[in-house]
């Protein structure tokens, strides 16, 4: 058994590279377009500075399609536009094009759902004092709601660890992929239990320090 | 004595639930002078809170001129406001501190957004307002680590760091227990005979109102329904909530004025 461990672990780390350059591909993507398109939401919502129904709801809607697909189905429908950006359809970078695709709107839910955590009245308060929309952005809404979004980056990695598994179909490889060709497709037990193994040890460290972290920030 | 807050035929109404418009404020005058304590009271609903917003355009009027400092808020833009509220300090019920942010840092967040004060003089107008309220031990604590009438205090500093000419106090007493009331009103006055800061104060406590204010103005239905001095015990008052106060005043003069007592 050990040796049989001996012998795929040049693959797994492989593998484990693959899943963690497709995650933080897919994480830098969300936090800077989600995280924007999250707070552009939040205030563009009724009551908040900017707010502006139409455009509210085309983007609200626009969001719910992105996040409607099922993934595997937005992997093969974006085949061209990942074409268009790596110029392949096939590998780890072509798949993050559509896990990137669908991490961005999810995350945007996120932070606009974490921003309304914070209280009327303290963006009020700010107002009051004389605060720019960009003021109230940067000075009171990142500042009290960033144990909620550093949870939310938590909760978005590990889905997108496990979503990153589907990947595999596209060639994208990662640890994920290894379980379902090795261990489920070719019935090796051990390679099954080992990168499953993997990532139950992944998804642990992550919400571990993600948890650490938010609570750390968190002075409420 | 100059009116440094002039309101004129201000009015607002709001969509109720239903849809059917509800008058908040109809047609309302009045006139603050500087240096004034004013009190307005009425009953939920009456319209206090929202004439309260309107003097700092938090609510903007449907009609009529809202003045303060010489100054006409409604005509100006968005930046402007935004250095006039500089001029105009708010205090809140529930404090509405930033949890994330030390004491320190809370008080200084007003000097920051305006960034007028180079950063030892900001220092040192932090500390200064945190002496003032009685809080200059407690710059490294967060909110929530102080009692209500510390956060109220700190809130009271925050309100004073860009030196306004206006304090206004949305029921901030509120929240507290007497003991605390009675300090955190003994510190406002304080402000108030100090440093001039004119101060408009809506709440729900007579008793509070009645010792503190220089004028009290009850509203009804979203107007003004009478005003008066409450030291002035000798004309007779117009509405229930006025004779009310009348007599919470009474009491208060029998079991000893606290007033005495806190400039002792």
């Amino acid at each position: 058994m050990l040796e049989q461990i001996l012998t795929i672990l040049p693959e797994l780390w492989v593998a484990l590279g693959q899943t963690l350059l497709m995650l933080a591909i897919c994480l830098v993507a969300a936090v800077l377009l989600g995280g924007p398109l999250g707070v552009l939401l939040f205030l563009l919502g009724p009551g908040q500075a900017l707010q502006q129904t139409l455009l509210s709801n085309v983007l609200g809607w626009l969001v719910n399609t992105l996040r409607s697909f099922p993934f595997i189905i937005l992997l093969v429908a974006l085949v061209p536009l990942t074409r268009w950006i790596v110029g392949s359809s096939i590998g780890p970078l072509a798949a993050s094009v559509p896990l990137a695709c669908a991490a961005v709107p999810y995350f945007a839910r996120l932070v606009e759902q974490q921003l309304h955590e914070v209280p009327r009245g303290v963006i009020e308060a700010a107002l009051a004092m004389g605060a720019s929309p960009r003021q109230i952005v940067f000075n009171v809404l990142l500042v009290e709601a960033r144990a909620g979004l550093v949870s939310a980056l938590t909760v978005l990695s590990i889905s997108f660890l496990s979503y990153s598994a589907v990947a595999g179909v596209v060639g994208g490889g990662g640890i994920g992929d290894l379980a379902i060709r090795f261990g489920y497709y070719r019935f090796d037990t051990t390679m099954m239990v080992v990168t499953v193994a993997v990532l139950v040890i992944l998804v642990q460290l992550v919400q571990w320090s993600g948890s650490r972290l938010a609570r750390r920030l968190d002075r409420r | 004595m100059p009116n440094i807050i002039r309101l004129e035929g201000i009015s607002r109404s709001f969509a109720l639930p239903d849809g059917s418009p509800y008058d908040a404020l109809r047609a309302i005058k009045l006139s603050i002078n500087a240096g004034e304590i004013v009190g307005l009271i009425g009953r939920s609903g009456a319209g206090k809170s929202t004439l309260l917003r309107i003097i700092n355009l938090l609510e903007r009027p449907d009609a009529g001129t809202v003045q303060v400092n010489g100054q006409e808020l409604t005509s100006l833009s968005a930046r402007q406001l935004r250095s006039a509220r500089e001029q105009i300090g708010m205090i809140f019920q529930h404090y509405n501190l930033l949890h994330n942010l030390n004491v320190y840092d809370n008080v200084a967040f007003p000097l920051r957004l305006h960034q007028r004060l180079n950063a030892p003089r900001l220092a040192a107008r932090v500390r200064e307002c945190l002496e003032i309220v009685g809080l200059s031990d407690r710059a490294e604590s967060y909110p929530a680590q102080l009692s209500g009438g510390q956060k109220q205090r700190v809130s009271i500093a925050r309100a004073l760091a860009s030196r306004p000419e206006v304090l206004l106090c949305d029921e901030p007493t509120s929240a507290l227990d007497a003991d605390t009331t009675r300090s955190i009103l003994a510190t406002l006055r304080n402000i108030n005979t100090t440093l001039g800061v004119t101060i408009v104060m809506v709440s729900h406590e007579l008793a509070v109102l009645g010792q503190l204010c220089h004028r009290v103005v009850v509203m009804e239905d979203g107007r003004i329904a009478e005003q008066f001095d409450p030291a002035d015990t000798a004309t007779a008052r117009q509405t229930a909530l006025g004779r009310e106060l009348a007599f919470y005043r009474s009491e208060a003069g029998l079991a000893g004025s606290w007033k005495g007592e806190q400039h002792a």
